[in-house]
């Protein structure tokens, strides 16, 4: 599931309003995030790489977004074997799943619009 | 409750945070473990919650700052509050049990899963304000212990001041009651010895050792003893004083000791009688001393009565013999010097008007031929004879004497010459009429007054001398009155001679 929409609502404490702040502050942060995960893993960076996946997991299950969180789940396992060597292709994944999360949250953001 | 909160995720602080605030607590937001220390050093917190995993400075490790901060010495200002302890829950999506623990070790009160769960969240702040509250609650019933304490260590210096006095005075107490030369000892209210100085030792022979708690009759055997002894200790503890007793005591090698006994009771600041004290000096030498002078007293006193007796002895003696010098030894009558003291004494005191003296000489007719006749004892035993009647046969008041060889005179004080010559015939007529062995014999009496013509003892003597001259010339056995108009007549006549 791209987005628990059950997760956003218990997490924004059923405030339709936080659930809009939370979605446009996810976006707002993706590409920076995003770029973090594409230094770390051109230069190899391991600790940095878990970092960001262990940062991103957190927020993404926060906002239910569930295979956000798995793709960071498994860009951290691979870190810690301390090899990498998967991280690539992984971070082309996350990347993926975080495009489907931000148009998921976008569609949020624009029901809720006024 | 101000709650500092730290995650690098910005989702997650922003979910934690509306969580909080719809809680009603003021919310602080670091951005990473660092920034959550530098603010927690500015102004701790009494919540933090933080997240595990975060660059820098991660959860546990800002746990840990924060204990350490907590254990630190507080700073020497006493003003100073102490450190709070902070409430801290580590938020993780590890679940874990080495996981958990890790953290609790590092100092987490709490963690709590991620996605957070603001439910969750709420029982547990819940739980924060009670532990928290608890916490306030020691803090100040430790202050409140620390002041305590405070007084309590004033109180204990205090206390520990009077005590270093009371030593010292009890030091001083001790030394001077051990070492004072009168034997003494302080005993409680049931009679036990408390303490027993080195010159009770000294006299008694009991060693302080033996005495201590013993009842102080059981150890001084000449001291009143049982209920006797009892209730001197009662009224010596209800206030009496008991001084100047005299008593005896053995000691342990059979040595009598006296000793003169003070007792009296001992007070405390308030006058509260708090023992009693015994004080004995040995008097066993001023004693036998005392002994010693009422024997040689009693020797004094018996000589000394002695003496008075032997005194009176002589002095009864010396009566005697005054008496006998003034009396003539055959007849035992007063002799001649006698009867001129008697008649001095009589004639001083004839001097009052209407008290005249009078005199009556007697002599025994035809003596001499008597002596010749039938022997000079004979003789003495007539004069024995003469003396007895004249004596027997005069006055209360007056006094009859040997004149001299068979001469004998009366002296009659207050006595005028009607009065002089009755008596001087009752003497007369005894003598006649008394049955004489050998042959009859008869006195003759010349009989005087004092007055115009005999103004003195030996004129007195000389009128009735003459009398009794006149007495004999007329014939013997008869009583002739001194007659002074003769006499002048014959003095006229001499005269013209």
């Amino acid at each position: 599931m791209t987005l628990n929409r059950e997760r956003l609502r218990q997490s924004a404490g059923d405030d339709p309003e936080l659930e809009r702040e939370l979605g446009a502050e996810f976006a707002n942060a993706l590409p920076a995030l995003m770029e973090r995960f594409a230094s770390a893993g051109r230069e190899g960076a391991l600790d940095r790489l878990r970092s960001a996946a262990h940062c991103l997991k957190g927020s993404s299950r926060t906002l239910g977004l569930e295979r956000v969180a798995a793709a960071c789940e498994r860009i951290e396992a691979d870190a810690a074997t301390g090899a990498g060597d998967n991280s690539a292709a992984l971070i082309v994944e996350l990347r993926a799943r975080c495009e489907e999360a931000a148009a998921a949250l976008q569609a949020i953001v624009m029901e809720r619009a006024p | 409750m101000r709650v500092l909160i730290a995650d690098d995720d910005r989702v997650s602080a922003m979910v934690l945070r509306r969580a909080l605030e719809k809680l009603g607590h003021q919310v602080v937001a670091a951005q990473d473990g660092a920034a959550a220390w530098d603010a927690f050093q500015a102004s701790p917190y009494r919540v933090v919650i933080t997240d595990w995993m975060m660059p820098k400075v991660d959860g546990p490790s800002l746990c840990a700052r924060i204990r350490e901060r907590e254990k630190a010495p507080a700073s020497t200002s006493t003003d100073e509050e102490p450190t709070p302890y902070t409430y801290v829950i580590l938020l993780t999506s590890k679940t874990s049990r080495d996981d958990w623990l890790e953290g609790l070790a590092a100092g987490a009160d709490d963690l709590m899963v991620k996605p957070l769960d603001a439910a969750k969240l709420a029982a547990r702040l819940h739980v924060v304000q009670r532990v928290l509250r608890m916490e306030e609650e020691l803090q100040a019933r430790s202050a409140e212990l620390e002041e305590m304490g405070a007084e309590l260590a004033q109180r204990n210096e205090e206390l520990e001041l009077n005590y270093n006095i009371a030593m010292g005075a009890r030091s001083q107490f001790e030394g001077l009651f051990g070492g004072l030369p009168v034997a003494c000892f302080t005993f409680d209210e049931q009679g036990r010895i408390q303490r027993w100085n080195q010159e009770a030792e000294r006299i008694t022979g009991y060693p302080e050792g033996l005495v201590i708690g013993r009842h102080f009759w059981e150890v001084l055997r000449g001291w009143h003893q049982g209920e006797s002894a009892m209730d001197y200790v009662k009224r010596v503890f209800a206030g009496e004083r008991w001084d100047g007793v005299e008593w005896s005591h053995t000691t342990p090698l059979g040595q009598s000791v006296h000793l003169l006994t003070n007792t009296f009771p001992l007070r405390d600041g308030h006058g509260r009688i708090i023992g009693a004290i015994n004080a004995s000096i040995d008097i066993t030498e001023r004693k036998r001393l005392s002994q010693e002078l009422d024997q040689q007293l009693a020797q004094v006193r018996q000589l000394n009565d002695a003496l008075s007796a032997k005194g009176a002895e002589l002095e009864d003696r010396n009566a005697m013999l005054r008496e006998r010098a003034r009396r003539d030894g055959l007849t035992n009558l007063l002799n001649h010097r006698s009867f001129h003291d008697v008649l001095e004494a009589s004639f001083a005191a004839a001097r009052t008007p209407g008290c005249p003296v009078a005199v009556a000489m007697v002599d025994v007719d035809h003596f001499k031929q008597f002596n010749d006749s039938h022997g000079h004892p004979a003789g003495d035993e007539v004069l024995r004879t003469v003396a007895s009647i004249l004596a027997s046969s005069v006055r209360a008041p007056d006094t009859a004497a040997r004149y001299g060889g068979e001469e004998f005179a009366v002296v009659m004080p207050g006595t005028d010459l009607p009065g002089a010559l009755a008596v001087a015939e009752r003497v007369r007529a005894s003598i006649e009429r008394h049955p004489w062995p050998l042959r009859p014999v008869t006195v003759s009496i010349g009989v005087a007054t004092s007055g115009d013509d005999v103004r003195t003892p030996s004129g007195l003597v000389d009128a009735a001398d003459r009398a009794l001259y006149s007495a004999k010339a007329a014939g013997r056995n008869q009583v002739l009155a001194f007659d002074a108009s003769r006499v002048r007549e014959c003095r006229r006549a001499s005269r013209a001679a």
